[in-house]
């Protein structure tokens, strides 16, 4: 009688903690101006190969497209696979990246939150989102894989209670056993 | 938003079926089935269709743009990431979530494995599958 007693009430304290972490989790709302990386522009005037050397030196995906630090367009990744390679473009030292860029992505204000920059990920299929000021000038860029660390540091404690790395190898230990 | 979002398994997001391409082929093959599939990553397999690598834009950007050598001049393995990390389909999303965050993958394997510890890729699931899921919690809660 008292072995339940106390497994009720060790069951109740679940329930209720449970129902604390989903709210807790329901009212994250992490402004993206403290999610935001440091901007690195091309110029609207660069070459193809200008803007491809730019991705492969600053490790990025994309970059925003500016004139005058004005918003342009976006060039990433993408834009080399679909519109470049096996493509005869020509001289991509000639070719400026106005050509293949993005023009006029979408954006969004530093004051705006994470749940609004991942559903116009989702919903708009892009990978980053410029973060502009109000005269549409790029103050700094917010990515899927921002957002991804951002989740995992945030949920850690609450789901992510696994393994650091060994996920893999933790995987073969279960084949092998 | 919340966190039990995350661990339901990856088999009930929309993950995709994998776009593959045997060892040996040129890089250009790869990049034509990326371009037809609109897809970012393409998995590479042997003869038995066992999984041996993975090609990202990354990649393609790095060897072949950065060389400005043409792709016809490449063989998928010269530029494709060997061994790629993987995941089942009964794994909960945190896995996947987990895995991208630390390896900064943008894509994952889904595999089945034999009884020789072989894998055979069966999906991909990206950060946008991921991304989407939460977005359509985001959106409920509205």
């Amino acid at each position: 009688m008292l072995y339940d007693l106390a497994i009720n009430e060790e069951l109740e304290q679940m329930d209720q903690d449970a129902a604390l972490k989903a709210w807790r989790a329901q009212e994250i709302q992490v402004a993206l101006k403290d999610l935001m990386r440091p901007i690195v522009t091309l110029d609207i005037n660069s070459s193809a190969n200008e803007a491809i050397d730019l991705l492969l030196a600053n490790n990025i995906g994309a970059a925003p497209v500016v004139e005058d630090g004005y918003l342009r367009g976006i060039f990433s990744e993408r834009d080399v696979l679909n519109k470049i390679l096996n493509k005869q473009v020509g001289d991509l030292d000639r070719i400026g990246v106005k050509q293949f860029m993005i023009a006029d992505p979408q954006t969004a204000e530093p004051e705006d939150s994470l749940n609004a920059a991942i559903l116009y990920m989702a919903r708009g299929h892009y990978r980053h989102v410029p973060i502009v000021d109000t005269q549409n000038r790029p103050i700094g860029m917010v990515s899927i894989r921002d957002v991804v660390s951002y989740l995992v540091e945030e949920f850690s404690q609450e789901v992510l209670a696994l393994p650091p790395k060994p996920v893999r190898d933790a995987m073969k230990a279960r084949e092998g056993a | 938003m919340d966190a039990r979002t995350l661990s339901l398994p990856i088999s009930t997001l929309d993950y995709k079926q994998p776009d593959t391409v045997q060892l040996g082929s040129p890089v250009s093959t790869a990049i034509d089935i990326m371009q037809d599939g609109g897809r970012g990553c393409i998995l590479v397999v042997d003869e038995d269709e066992q999984l041996v690598g993975i090609i990202t834009e990354r990649d393609l950007l790095r060897h072949v743009s950065g060389q400005r050598a043409a792709a016809a001049d490449f063989k998928v393995e010269q530029v494709m990431t060997p061994n790629p990390e993987t995941l089942r389909a009964s794994d909960p999303i945190a896995f996947a979530l987990n895995l991208m965050h630390l390896g900064h993958f943008r894509h994952l394997p889904l595999c089945v494995w034999d009884d020789q510890g072989e894998a055979y890729p069966i999906g991909i699931i990206s950060t946008r599958d991921i991304l989407e899921h939460i977005a359509i919690f985001i959106e409920n809660q509205k």
